[in-house]
C-alpha cells in the first residue's frame, strides 16, 4: 500500500516522520519530495518574490528617513516633532512603498495561498498499518493525506 | 578556491545564528547614513556594528550633529554652524563617511560569498544546545518581528533568537525615552496638550530614535525572513539525506 502526505516545511513533518521510525516503519519504507514552486521566467528583484514583502522593506527604508526630516522640521511648526515625525513616516513609506510597487506589479504572480504544500511524504506499507500511519499524518499538520486501495 | 573550508551559509553559537544572505548593497549604505553601523547589523557583522553604533551616538553627541541637522532642516543655517563642534565634527564626518562606504563593499563582496555557498549546499546545523541558551532555526513570521520591534526596539531581535543586540537595543532604547522624556511627550499629547508635549521633548535625544526604530523593524523584519529560508534549506539538506534513495520504484514491474 502506498500512503501520500503533503506537508509545509516544519518541525511537525519531523515529528511526523521520527514517531513513524520509532514504531514499526523503517526509514527505507518513507520517501520524500521537495515539492518547488513554478518557475517563473520573470523575476522581481529583492529578498522574496512577494511583491508586498519587497515593498514593505524599500517603504520602512524611505519611511525612516522621512521621519528624522519630519521630526526635525517638527521642532519649529505648531504640530511639533512626534506628530510631524509620524506623518513624516507615514508618507515616506507610502512613498517608498509605491515606487516599488507600481513598476512591478505587473511582473508578479506569486499568489500564495495560506498552506502551501512544500513537502510529500510518500509511505510503502502494510495494509494494516494504514489507519495508524493516515492517524500520526494527520495529527502533525499535513495538508492533504492520501492513499492507495 | 576560497579557504580549506568552505563556506556554509550559516553557523550557530550562543548568541543565535550568524548567517549569510543577499543583500542589495545600496540598501546597506543607506543604512549605514541612516544610523553608523546599521548597514554591518544586517551584513552580519555583529561586533564591529556595536563598536560604530556607540562610535556614532557619542561623536554625534560631543559634535552636537543631531542639533546641526534639526537646525538645517528648518532653515536656521547660522545656528546650526554655531553649533556644531569642529573639535568632534571633521573626525565624525570622516567615519561616518568610511562607515558609508565600507558597508557597501562588504555587502558587495557577502553576496559573492553567499552564491558560491548556496551552491556548495554544505550542511548547516539547525539545532545548538549551549550551557546556557538553546539555539534553534525556525519558521517565524516577519510582520510579528516587525510589529515587536515597532513597540519597543530590541523586541524584535529577541523574536529573531539575537539576544545580544536585542538587549543592546533595548538598554540604548530606555535610554533614549530617558534622555528625550519621549513618553512623558507623548502622555501630554494623548491628554491634549499639544503645546506642552512640544516644549517636553529633548531634540538632541529625540533624533536619534527614527533612524532605530526604523533600523530595529528592518532588521527583525528581514532576519525573520532569511531565517524561513535557511529553516527550509537545512531542513532540506537534512531529510535529503536521511531519506536518500539510490533506486526508488513505486511500481515493480517494469513498464
Amino acid at each position: 500500500m502506498i500512503i501520500i502526505g503533503t506537508f509545509e516545511q516544519s518541525i511537525e513533518l519531523e515529528q511526523a516522520l521520527t514517531v513513524l521510525e520509532n514504531s514499526s516503519i523503517s526509514k527505507d519504507q518513507i520517501l520524500i519530495i521537495f515539492m518547488d514552486d513554478k518557475p517563473s521566467p520573470i523575476q522581481i528583484p529583492g529578498r522574496t518574490q512577494n511583491i508586498h514583502s519587497n515593498a514593505f522593506e524599500i517603504g520602512m527604508a524611505s519611511g525612516t528617513g522621512c521621519a528624522v526630516i519630519g521630526a526635525s522640521v517638527g521642532f519649529t511648526l505648531y504640530l511639533g516633532p512626534i506628530i510631524c515625525g509620524l506623518l513624516g513616516a507615514l508618507i515616506g513609506f507610502t512613498i517608498g512603498y509605491a515606487l516599488y510597487y507600481f513598476p512591478n506589479e505587473g511582473k508578479s504572480h506569486s499568489k500564495k495561498t495560506k498552506n502551501t504544500p512544500e513537502i510529500a511524504v510518500i509511505i510503502q506499507c502494510a495494509n494494516s498499518q494504514l489507519p495508524f500511519i493516515e492517524e500520526i499524518l494527520w495529527k502533525y499538520q499535513a495538508i492533504t493525506v492520501g492513499k492507495s486501495n | 578556491m576560497m579557504n580549506e573550508h568552505d563556506p556554509s551559509l550559516a553557523k550557530m553559537s550562543v548568541f543565535g545564528i550568524t548567517h549569510l544572505q543577499k543583500q542589495n548593497p545600496l540598501m546597506i549604505a543607506w543604512w549605514s547614513a541612516v544610523f553608523p553601523g546599521f548597514g554591518h547589523y544586517f551584513l552580519n557583522h555583529y561586533i564591529r556594528a556595536t563598536l560604530l553604533s556607540l562610535s556614532e551616538v557619542f561623536t554625534n553627541t560631543f559634535a552636537h550633529i543631531n542639533d546641526a541637522m534639526i537646525y538645517s532642516f528648518c532653515g536656521k543655517f547660522e545656528l546650526a554652524q554655531s553649533v556644531v563642534q569642529p573639535k568632534w565634527a571633521f573626525g565624525y564626518l570622516i567615519i561616518y563617511m568610511i562607515t558609508i562606504w565600507d558597508s557597501y563593499r562588504l555587502a558587495t563582496y557577502q553576496n559573492k560569498i553567499y552564491d558560491i555557498a548556496f551552491l556548495k549546499n554544505i550542511q548547516f546545523p539547525r539545532i545548538g544546545i549551549y550551557f546556557s541558551e538553546v539555539q534553534f532555526l525556525d519558521r517565524k513570521k516577519p510582520i510579528v518581528g516587525a510589529f515587536y520591534s515597532f513597540l519597543f526596539p530590541g523586541l524584535g531581535q529577541l523574536y529573531v533568537h539575537r539576544f545580544g543586540l536585542a538587549f543592546y537595543a533595548m538598554i540604548w532604547w530606555w535610554i533614549y525615552l530617558y534622555l528625550s522624556r519621549l513618553h512623558e511627550s507623548l502622555l501630554q499629547l494623548m491628554l491634549g496638550n499639544l503645546h506642552a508635549s512640544n516644549l517636553i521633548l529633548q531634540q538632541h535625544w529625540l533624533l536619534f530614535m527614527p533612524s532605530v526604530m526604523g533600523g530595529a523593524i528592518f532588521h527583525a523584519y528581514t532576519t525573520t525572513i532569511e531565517h524561513n529560508k535557511l529553516y527550509r534549506i537545512a531542513q532540506r539538506q537534512y531529510l535529503t539525506n536521511r531519506y536518500r534513495k539510490d533506486e526508488c520504484f513505486i511500481f515493480h514491474k517494469q513498464v
